[in-house]
């Protein structure tokens, strides 16, 4: 389908590459004009039976472009004898997995702490009530990653099927980790909320900004028809919130900053500033990285900052 | 790779042995001594005569074989020292702030000490065989110029 109606040739021999050490790997065989991509990674497969093909990255140059496992070999441009570069990606694992593990764990392991287990606080544990602050805490933690998972179950859509194992590790740890850390401070017996104005604005705040951040991710998935694979700069629709993309390139990481801002306020918690300021480091190393690619494709792309209006 | 190394030896010679005068009659002194000196003569050396573009063959080789033998005798020195902290540490809780307070923050020195130590678990390895790729790179091109 999509091809001219002509003789389907034979493609006798393709020399794969390897991608990180520009070497030859194997030549295969039997392959045809029509065959895909997905095709090549399965012949390759046959070869080195460790790389299946969701762990395979195949491109036309060494340094290049990840092919499509849908493309087709003749409108590549690919002959008998010509070279394919494979990258082997690692041990994979499903991205539903990973989220679960990312999201669910630290939305579970703070609800836990909120219940001030001994083995965190010990016998005085309970030695005091929890404050009004602490149970809106909970609220919004709990709130903020349910909407994460809801959101990775419906809304997203994903390029990728996969993600590298060692990635699970990583982002664990430091989902897990900063859980621990900020779930142990807010709900200590000594904890000492602000004052409620500030605890009620600042819920109001963050309630907005996930708001913000959820009107983000829903313009970013219309931008999109599913199967299309057409590039498009994202512009504000109907909802207010998404006049931020006239500011910044990721308004989506802006407003997650300023949820995490909030939450500091809210509790007013030195450890929680630190897990919002972590957060924020790796969301405009991203943001940076996309912005960067958003001014690459299209030349006119408008003036914008990556991730903080007039700032970044 | 120089950032944790760096990290560590700051660790171990302040919190820890300036702090806690009983670590010094533990056998980890001498050791993490004798490592971290043997090992800083030739790595200064090497650079500055890397500088000059002066540098014999037998340092490199010292540079990158040394290592062999000393990380594992500094690493252990230097947990030596630690773990013989961890009592003082315990008893005094120096270094630590406690609540409540007004930012609801909260450090614990001696858990501290104990994640310190038990970041040497994955840092280690990946450290040392990061030496040895190293030690491939430099001394397996060097074998292959002089056939």
């Amino acid at each position: 389908p999509g091809t001219h109606w002509r003789e389907v040739m034979e493609i006798e021999k393709l020399d794969i590459y390897n991608a990180k050490s520009g070497k030859f790997v194997t030549s295969l065989y039997g392959l045809k004009s029509t065959s895909t991509i997905l095709d090549v990674k399965k012949s390759v497969q046959q070869q080195k039976t460790v790389l299946h093909p969701g762990r395979q990255e195949v491109r036309l140059e060494q340094k290049g472009k990840s092919l499509q496992d849908s493309d087709v070999l003749q409108k590549l441009g690919i002959r008998s004898d010509s070279k394919l570069y494979v990258k082997d990606l690692g041990p994979q694992i499903g991205w539903k997995t990973v989220f679960f593990a990312e999201y669910a764990g630290p939305m579970l392991l703070y609800l836990w702490i909120y219940q001030r287990p001994w083995l965190f606080y010990g016998d005085k544990g309970h030695s005091s009530p929890i404050s009004l602050c602490t149970h809106i805490a909970a609220g919004c933690w709990t709130f903020h990653y349910a909407k994460r998972l809801l959101e990775t179950q419906f809304v997203h859509r994903f390029s990728h099927g996969t993600m590298p194992l060692f990635n699970l590790f990583k982002n664990c740890t430091y989902y897990w980790g900063f859980t621990a850390y900020v779930a142990y401070h807010v709900n200590h017996p000594l904890f000492t909320p602000p004052s409620n104005l500030q605890l009620y604005a600042a819920l109001a705040a963050f309630l907005l900004c996930e708001f913000g951040n959820f009107s983000i991710h829903m313009a970013l998935r219309n931008l999109r028809p599913p199967g299309s694979k057409e590039r498009k700069i994202p512009y504000p629709d109907s909802n207010p919130m998404t006049q931020l993309f006239n500011a910044v390139s990721c308004p989506n990481y802006t407003y997650e900053f300023g949820s995490w801002v909030a939450f500091t306020v809210m509790t007013q918690c030195l450890p929680a500033g630190m897990f919002a300021l972590a957060g924020f480091y790796q969301m405009a190393v991203w943001a940076l990285g996309k912005h960067r690619s958003y001014k690459k494709d299209f030349k006119n792309y408008p003036q914008r900052k990556a991730i903080l209006p007039f700032l970044l | 790779m120089v950032v944790p190394q760096v990290f560590s030896r700051l660790m171990v010679l302040w919190p820890v042995l300036y702090t806690f005068k009983g670590t010094h009659t533990s056998l980890g002194l001498p050791l993490l001594l004798v490592a971290w000196s043997v090992t800083e003569v030739i790595r200064y050396s090497f650079y500055f005569l890397n500088i000059l573009k002066q540098v014999p063959h037998i340092l490199t080789f010292l540079r990158y074989t040394l290592f062999i033998v000393l990380y594992p005798v500094g690493v252990t020195g230097e947990l030596l020292c630690v773990y013989a902290a961890f009592p003082d540490a315990a008893r005094t809780r120096v270094y630590s702030i406690t609540f409540p307070n007004a930012l609801n923050f909260s450090f614990d020195f001696y858990y501290a000490l104990i994640i310190f130590v038990l970041l040497y678990i994955p840092c280690f390895p990946m450290l040392y065989m990061h030496m040895f790729a190293l030690r491939h790179k430099v001394l397996g091109n060097t074998q292959k110029k002089r056939e």
